[in-house]
């Protein structure tokens, strides 16, 4: 499914399940993200799901887990916010 | 490593409609064993999974167990992922590569995600290799079959040649059989 404007509301709830389903002490990468929104229909660039996820971050939805060492490496986390968008939404 | 999962767990913030999701897990896995099977227990399928919810007093659609049962096995992958990179860690931390709390954090993190990617690569792996296998038996069988097609057609000609003789025949249909 291709990541424009009429999916892009569906891509980014893939993102946050596959946000609300990681219950571990670490976020997700983009790219391992972007795998993980295949089962959803989606086969997205790494880009396109940076963008999004900056997206989330900035609805307070998902979060950047704080760069401790290495600053290129960035991974992401549910927020309270994104659950209850989750629940909202019956997903 | 349990308690960390259940301190995380009581932070979270549980689903209001989620039935399947706000279930123990206990309870959750039982659902699991139950429509997957055990080595004792046969699979059942989602309409008989459905029933044998609904006689413990829990109601959900189709889409929903289904749903659910996706959800339980990523999480159980990915809880799996973070036990492996939890365990490289305290590898290196005893052979002395990861010295402080900051690098152990960092190293976790990128552990972890590796691991779920290989996971993935690996799953679809399996499945192309799986395709391909069946794809090949397909083509064997084929080859097969278009042999046999082949040969009757070939014995049949020999057959009904009226000026070969029936050992000359014999011979030759033993010859097409790759009998001789």
């Amino acid at each position: 499914m291709p990541i424009n404007s009429p999916n892009i509301e569906l891509f980014d709830q893939a993102l946050l399940q596959v946000l609300e389903t990681n219950n571990t002490r670490f976020g997700l990468t983009a790219q391992a993200l972007g795998t993980f929104c295949r089962a959803y229909g989606f086969q997205p660039e790494e880009k396109e799901t940076l963008d999004r996820l900056e997206y989330l971050a900035g609805k307070n939805l998902a979060a950047e887990v704080p760069k401790i060492i290495d600053k290129t490496f960035r991974a992401w986390k549910i927020t309270a916010a994104g659950r209850q968008y989750l629940d909202d939404h019956n997903l | 490593m349990t308690i960390i999962f259940e301190r995380m767990n009581a932070f979270k913030k549980p689903y209001r409609n989620a039935v399947l999701k706000n279930l123990p897990e206990e309870k959750q896995r039982a659902i699991m064993e139950y429509a997957d099977g055990t080595e004792t227990s046969k699979p059942h399928t989602l309409a008989e999974t459905l029933k044998w919810l609904k006689a413990d007093a829990i109601t959900t659609s189709h889409a929903t167990l289904e749903d659910f049962r996706q959800w339980f096995r990523l999480r159980q992958d990915m809880q799996e992922d973070e036990a492996m990179a939890l365990q490289t860690v305290q590898a290196c931390k005893e052979n002395g590569w990861i010295k402080t709390r900051q690098e152990e954090e960092a190293a976790g993190q990128i552990f972890f995600n590796r691991q779920t990617q290989r996971r993935k690569d690996t799953k679809a792996w399996v499945l192309v290799q799986g395709v391909s296998l069946r794809r090949d038996r397909l083509d064997l069988e084929e080859r097969k079959f278009k042999l046999l097609q082949d040969r009757q057609a070939r014995t049949k000609e020999v057959v009904n040649n009226t000026q070969m003789t029936p050992e000359q025949k014999e011979a030759r249909i033993r010859q097409i059989m790759g009998l001789t």
